[in-house]
């Protein structure tokens, strides 16, 4: 079995504006960006006849992809809502592009949005478990918390490969690098692994600053074929490969840990593109926690085993380095937005990437994370 | 204001065995007895189909596979206990379960710990399952 992504492209891309003081809700924010994505992409809402979103933790609602459609006036042909938490965004332009191949639509609006950081106010952790609608019976009644979550999965990699907490703050420094230079970026400072290790402790070893701040966010992007996105208004960007990876969700059910899944959606996803990790100009992967990023430029193969940290700390994930990674800032710089991770790397290969352009950016790979690295997807974009 | 409490496990029909065993101070597991595989009481299907699964009484030996000391709490309920430890247990059977560790000081926990099972009532007729290093 071998999927291959032949005609696939983005058209559109669009996000919410960044902003600590309005008011809005998911389906407010899902819509700003919807609408940004469209005049991105020269196109109107009678244009798109498919609709996948992500269901936003701050807003929980039925349906959420059908109430964006109806908002939004669009004759959708498929309209679904992903309950993948950070792996949502990317499976919704691997689902999308599925189903455009098969011919159950032609042009796909993919929207995640969130007001997590407008609900969650206060201690976030407290705040999220208490508007969680579930209870775990196998994790709740000991206290587990989703940074404790990664926290399991970086003390058994430090165990296997000998992965210190220096090579974990290395990677919220090299987030920081990204994300100051940015012009309206929340943080100017560089910042220090001292400052990491010297910052509250939340599940060891992971301290504040191995965690994403929690905020609002909202973006877009449109998925069509690519004899449609070549009459669209920007540069024409491929998806020339995707894969997806899963396995347990309760960590005691995991072989180890973390499972295969980020490996598995990186092999399917160089298999169907057909190039290599040394191919990637820019990367764009999750970083929830520090943890999450090394750990998967490890199992994407950017670098061995145990070679994460360095990865971060030596520069190969700054500009001019091997392989830039979360050129934005990330989720590090910008809040727990996976989404994050598309337009930033359509922007690199149509190179629109500003400050952080990475030169003659021709191939961009982006990811997301599900549950504890219970599912992963990962995509190829090229010019 | 209600005070906070910790969350109970909700004893279902699939499984209730497991808390019910809990409560009774025995840890069981579920097991298939044609491919003598051990399951964590998540899994609910053996890979060779059977459905049938059978629960038996586990050691409660077992070593800490990974952990964590949490240092910010899920639910005000936990912050007495603050920083706790939160381990993955591999049980001599093969499976794994997610518990808190008692028994040693938080600065002390590495893996391969050797632990035993301590189960514990924490509602009429529902226990959960800790464990303590030896």
């Amino acid at each position: 079995m071998k999927e291959t992504f032949k005609n696939i492209a983005f058209a559109g891309v669009g996000e919410a504006k960044r902003s600590k003081t309005a008011t809005r809700n998911a389906l407010e924010l899902a819509v700003e960006a919807a609408i940004a994505a469209l005049a991105d992409a020269g196109l109107g809402p009678l244009d798109i006849d498919g609709v996948i979103t992500a269901s936003p933790a701050g807003d929980p609602h039925f349906v959420f992809s059908t109430i964006l459609t109806e908002a939004l006036g669009i004759p959708a042909r498929i309209n679904t809502t992903l309950q993948n938490a950070g792996a949502s965004p990317c499976l919704g332009v691997l689902y999308a592009a599925r189903a455009i191949a098969s011919g159950a639509c032609h042009t796909v609006l993919v929207v995640e949005s969130d007001s997590r950081g407008a609900r969650f106010k206060g201690d976030k952790i407290q705040a999220m478990r208490a508007a969680r609608p579930w209870t775990d019976d196998f994790e709740d009644p000991f206290g587990l918390t989703v940074p404790g979550k990664y926290a399991l999965i970086a003390r058994r990699r430090m165990h296997r490969f000998g992965t210190s907490v220096s090579d974990l703050a290395a990677v919220a420094v090299a987030a920081r690098e990204h994300g100051r230079r940015q012009p309206d970026a929340p943080r100017r400072e560089p910042l220090s692994i001292a400052e990491v290790l010297a910052s509250p402790l939340i599940a060891e070893p992971l301290r504040v600053l191995d965690c994403c701040p929690v905020t609002d966010w909202g973006s877009a992007v449109i998925v069509t074929t690519v004899e449609r996105a070549r009459d669209m208004k920007k540069r024409l960007v491929r998806l020339i490969g995707a894969g997806e990876g899963h396995g347990a969700y309760h960590l005691h059910e995991a072989k180890e840990l973390p499972c295969d899944a980020t490996r598995a959606s990186g092999e399917a996803a160089f298999a169907t593109a057909g190039v290599s990790p040394r191919d990637i100009d820019v990367a764009q992967v999750f970083d929830a926690f520090t943890i999450a990023a090394l750990v998967v430029m490890e199992e994407l193969g950017f670098c061995e085993p145990g070679e994460g940290g360095s990865l971060f700390s030596q520069g190969h994930t700054a500009l001019g380095g091997r392989i830039p990674t979360n050129t934005s800032g990330g989720m590090m710089t910008w809040g727990n937005a996976h989404v994050i991770v598309l337009p930033e790397a359509i922007r690199q290969v149509r190179g629109e990437a500003g400050v952080n352009q990475v030169a003659n950016a021709k191939l961009a790979l982006a990811q997301g994370i599900g549950g504890p690295m219970a599912l992963s997807c990962t995509l190829i974009l090229a010019n | 204001m209600t005070e906070s409490t910790k969350p109970v496990p909700s004893s279902t029909d699939a499984s209730g065995p497991f808390w019910a065993g809990c409560a009774a101070g025995v840890l069981n597991l579920r097991h298939c007895p044609s491919c003598n595989i051990s399951y964590a009481p998540t899994r609910q299907l053996c890979s060779c189909g059977n459905a049938q699964l059978s629960w038996v009484e586990a050691s409660g030996r077992g070593t800490i596979f990974s952990y964590t000391v949490v240092h910010r709490a899920p639910d005000p309920a936990f912050k007495a206990d603050l920083p706790y430890v939160i381990a993955i247990v591999e049980l001599e059977e093969g499976a794994r379960l997610l518990s808190d560790i008692g028994g040693c000081p938080a600065d002390k926990v590495c893996i391969g710990m050797a632990v035993r099972a301590i189960c514990q009532e924490v509602a009429p007729g529902i226990g959960v399952h800790r464990f303590e290093v030896i």
